[in-house]
């Protein structure tokens, strides 16, 4: 860690603070006993196979190291483990902990308690390796960069790619997190009231690949360079600053949080005309069009929350406002007059549960949510109904309600617990479309997004307890709507998910689920021809999406010193869709909307991927000095992402996800005199890719480390 | 061997004590003397009587292990910690309607999770107790692209209050996954409907087999609602919906419309 950083300093402050509040426990009769363990590590580790020393590993996106001479393939380093608490006869009055596994990976809390003060801190900060999984389109790493699978005078509009950014190979982003909480008890405040002033932030420091297409007339003529990629930086700051007040006057629990979020990027004037030779891609007038324009904002939200129990009938209720603004424009904006970004959400809520009758327990509730698009609009030149190209489809207004009751019996029969529930959601959608006579524009009869969405849910709860320490729960539940507003909404579902676990006297415990999840959506149309607003034929989507999941696991404690436990679990991701394409564009600049549009479903493609994870593990406690404990995971992932028509079309390594990962874990402790003891431990991750070979590599891990406590 | 001595000694000393505090209410420090790994609590926690049912009686027993103390459920604890704000709602919660009691996952006397193994030390003791119960989740986390949790980049707990119920949610429906990714809450001049509505309406938040969390790889996730124009996707460009559509086209749809969360200046999402 940096010992320069605000954060550091601010956690030295805590941590002055914490030892004083500490002193002032000690007058208490027993004192403040401070104990704890200091565990300096060596790591040392070795990247093997892989794409290359100069490219992102794989295993690298979620377990980035780097030697103390800056190698990131093979090395070692030094890091540090931290428990200290301080304790009296009523709290622990201080904690300091601290976990490290490298500069990439390390994280640290403090608390402070007395009866009327409570601090806290936290800081963390974890290094991800992009590109990784987007490995294909990184610049540099396929010749070309693109797959030599499409590399041909026959790909069409994004033929070949050019590279922005060229040499850059490595994208990676660290993200630093930390905030500090002070609470003040009711022990202070004199009532029953405590009031929390919380700061969180985080920074997000790298970069990462990015991409997009110029525009332009010509499709497949001599421009073949659209497909463009480029490192983006990315450098983000958030700042959130929480106020909380709870109280119960009267029994009548209040809860208010205020907060103010502010986010910037300080990336993002990154623009096209960085690139000196993309001059041409700059827009009419000669502005910096932005590449993924990411706006400063801030996010101001007020919540209150209520609850109240009369006899046996509960009633909780909350409202809550928030307003995100825009705070930094993109220079196409500021030319055009788009001046105000803002999305204003209202939400509330009442619910209300009653066991007044002794048979049955009552649930009812009602939750409403509106969601207002206050943003400039129109901005003529940029967001324009009656313009050509400049707009879509506007969202003004999202605005749900939903609301439901439920009954709770108990009936003796194998001890059981049955909610049976209905839920219906209403929600209304205000959408603006381009003008019709604008060209270039998208009516509503040629989108599947519509503005109405009405289903209702009927579900049950099932829990029993057949025997002593057996446990069942089984959760299925129906969905039909009238109307859907999209298409990764239900038409139709079915849910079930169950479980079923069992803890034997012994410490034994075994369980096992079931998931199955459908959904099918054959409710939204396209409309070929909108002449005078009347469609002729229409096109039906028919989307029908099954995911299905299973396991069970065991967990079997052969001694009182020998621990172990498996699981094996399987999941199986499944959709069906109709592959459309048209004639031409649904908004052709040019031509008027009552041409006839063609819509044609060419194929009915298929994605159907299984998983399987299996865990083993265990930790034997060998005598008072000596424990080991070990874990393999293995998870693979096999399948085609589409079938018939696109995959025809797809190089296997689009089409075809064929993954596996080997996960060990060993680790032992041995305590070589009363405070003092070894840790060492041993990881091996190994990603084997069978559909792209070249994401296939390993790492090898040893720690040994030394436990030091007092 | 001295676990046994122990555990005999407070058999002994339970069945000696029983019949000295026949007349008086039990008191902590009665039980301590007999649990003593219990006796290591919180403030306000001292009165074993105020938690758990039937004390007295076995205290009062004369084989003590053989009558059972009860463990308090939710509403004991809540009597103290409803004021509190994240827990004032519990009784309307996921975990409360699953029959799931604070007790499950807080161990008041000492932690539920109190070692972690070499494969769970960078995840931490959070996300080892959800694990207990949640296999099906942390299966997710073993699928190739996933939320950082075990790798200790994430905590369940980072995202997901597990004393809060979806009722009570307010805000907006992304405000779950934008109070850490703000860079793709806008607010966007244009904006990509599924993704001002919800997040999961594309992404697993847990895991998936296909990059970037997406619930269904490219192209078929984004074929579900979008059609392909002939003219300008299409091999040559023709004005007919038959012609060929090639891989280079078909494998990444964001590789092109890369503001696929919003844009401040494409319709189309390119930029």
């Amino acid at each position: 860690m940096d010992a320069k950083t605000p954060m550091n300093v601010a956690l030295t402050a805590m941590t002055v603070l914490s030892v004083q509040l500490a002193s002032a426990a000690d007058s208490a009769p027993t004192g403040t006993v401070f104990s704890g363990e200091v565990t300096p590590k060596l790591y040392s580790f070795d990247y093997f196979k892989g794409a290359g020393d100069r490219s992102t590993q794989f295993l690298e996106r979620y377990n980035y190291q780097q030697g103390i001479g800056g190698d990131q393939r093979s090395g070692s380093y030094l890091d540090l483990d931290l428990n200290i608490v301080g304790k009296d006869a009523k709290r622990n009055v201080f904690e300091l902990e601290r976990q490290g596994f490298g500069a990439y990976n390390h994280r640290g809390t403090i608390k402070a308690n007395s009866d009327t003060l409570g601090f806290t801190g936290y800081h963390s900060s974890f290094r991800s390796a992009t590109g990784g999984l987007g490995f294909l389109y990184s610049p540099n790493q396929v010749p070309g960069g693109t797959d030599p699978t499409y590399v041909s005078a026959n790909t069409g509009y994004v033929a070949l790619f050019n590279n922005d950014s060229p040499g850059q190979t490595l994208f990676k982003i660290d993200r630093t997190t930390y905030g500090l909480g002070l609470a003040l008890k009711p022990g202070l405040l004199g009532t029953n009231t405590t009031l929390a002033m919380n700061y969180d932030g985080y920074k997000r420091d790298g970069n990462r690949f990015a991409s997009y297409v110029t525009g332009g007339g010509d499709i497949t003529g001599a421009v073949t360079t659209r497909w463009r990629g480029f490192s983006m930086p990315v450098d983000e700051r958030m700042n959130r600053y929480t106020l909380s007040l709870n109280g119960a006057p009267g029994g009548f629990n209040i809860a208010y949080e205020g907060a103010v979020e502010k986010f910037d990027n300080k990336a993002k004037d990154f623009g096209m005309a960085d690139f000196a030779s993309a001059s041409f891609l700059l827009s009419a007038g000669g502005l910096t069009r932005p590449l993924q324009f990411v706006p400063a904002s801030t996010l101001i939200s007020n919540n209150i929350r209520f609850a109240k129990t009369y006899g046996s009938t509960a009633i909780a209720a909350g409202y809550g406002l928030s307003v995100l603004e825009q705070d930094s424009f993109a220079p196409i904006q500021q030319a055009n007059n788009y001046s105000t970004g803002k999305i204003t959400t209202n939400s509330a809520y009442l619910n209300v549960t009653s066991n007044a009758l002794s048979s049955v327990g009552l649930e009812g509730f009602i939750k409403y949510n509106n969601r207002d698009n206050d943003s400039t609009f129109p901005a003529v030149g940029l967001l324009n109904a009656a313009a050509n190209q400049q707009l879509g489809v506007r969202i003004d207004t999202i605005r749900s309600l939903t609301y439901g009751l439920a009954a709770t019996f108990r009936p003796t029969t194998l001890k059981s617990t049955v909610t049976v529930g209905l839920k219906r959601e209403d929600k209304d959608r205000d959408l603006t479309w381009s003008t019709p006579a604008a060209g270039g524009s998208i009516q509503p009869q040629r989108s599947l997004y519509k503005d109405a969405t009405v289903s209702d849910e009927l579900y049950v709860n099932w829990i029993a307890r057949p025997m002593p320490g057996m446990i069942l729960r089984v959760m299925p539940s129906v969905v039909r709507a009238n109307e859907t507003g999209m298409i990764s909404e239900p038409e139709s579902a079915f849910n079930l998910k169950t479980k079923l676990s069992y803890t034997a006297k012994s410490g034994m415990l075994v369980s096992g689920y079931i998931n199955h999840k459908n959904q099918k959506n054959n409710n939204n149309a396209l409309f070929d021809n909108i002449a005078s607003n009347v469609p002729t034929t229409s096109l039906t989507q028919d989307v029908n999406k099954t995911q299905k999941a299973a396991g069970v696991s065991l967990n079997y404690p052969v001694s009182e010193w020998i621990n172990t436990h498996g699981s094996l679990s399987w999941m199986q991701d499944d959709l069906a869709s109709y592959y459309l394409s048209s004639t031409r564009r649904r908004f052709e600049p040019g031509v008027a909307n009552a041409t006839t549009l063609s819509f044609l479903a060419r194929d009915r493609s298929t994605y159907k991927i299984e998983t399987h994870v299996l865990t083993l593990g265990g930790d034997w406690q060998v005598n008072d000095q000596l424990s080991y404990n070990g874990g393999y995971t293995y998870s693979k992932s096999k399948g085609n992402t589409a079938s018939g028509l696109i995959l025809s079309e797809l190089s296997s390594l689009d089409g075809r996800v064929s993954s596996a990962v080997h996960s060990l874990a060993l680790g032992a402790d041995y305590m070589v005199k009363k405070n003092t003891k070894f840790k060492a431990s041993y990881v091996y991750d190994y990603n084997k890719d069978d559909a792209y070979p070249a994401l296939t590599g390993g790492y090898h891990t040893l720690m040994l480390g030394v436990g030091i406590g007092f | 061997m001295r676990r046994l001595a122990v555990l005999l000694a407070v058999i002994l000393g339970s069945a000696l004590h029983a019949s000295a505090w026949a007349a008086a209410p039990v008191s902590g420090s009665q039980c301590v003397e007999c649990h003593q790994t219990e006796s290591v609590s919180h403030a306000y926690h001292d009165n074993c009587a105020s938690c758990h049912d039937d004390v007295e009686k076995h205290s009062k027993a004369a084989k003590p292990k053989t009558v059972k103390v009860g463990k308090p459920e939710a509403a004991q604890c809540l009597s103290c910690h409803e004021s509190d704000k994240r827990r004032m709602h519990f009784a309307i919660s996921e975990h409360n309607k699953a029959g799931v009691q604070c007790r499950d996952c807080h161990g008041n006397h000492t932690p539920k999770i109190k070692t972690l193994s070499a494969g769970m030390q960078k995840g931490g003791k959070t996300t080892a107790l959800c694990a207990t119960c949640h296999q099906d989740v942390l299966a997710k986390f073993s699928m190739t692209s996933h939320h950082p949790v075990k790798e200790g980049g994430a905590t369940c707990t980072g995202c997901h209050d597990p004393h809060a119920s979806k009722q009570a949610t307010l805000g907006a429906k992304t405000a779950q996954c934008t109070q850490c990714h703000q860079a793709v809450r806008g607010p966007h001049a244009f904006e990509h409907p599924p993704a001002a509505e919800d997040c999961t309406n594309c992404h697993d938040p847990h895991g998936a087999p296909n990059k970037k969390l997406l619930t269904v790889a490219q192209p078929m996730q984004c074929l579900q609602c979008h059609s392909l124009p002939g003219n300008r996707h299409g091999q040559g460009g023709a004005t007919n919906n038959t012609q060929r559509i090639t891989g280079a086209v078909l494998r990444d749809c964001a590789s092109c419309h890369g503001a696929i969360h919003g844009s401040s200046a494409d319709q189309h999402l390119r930029f």
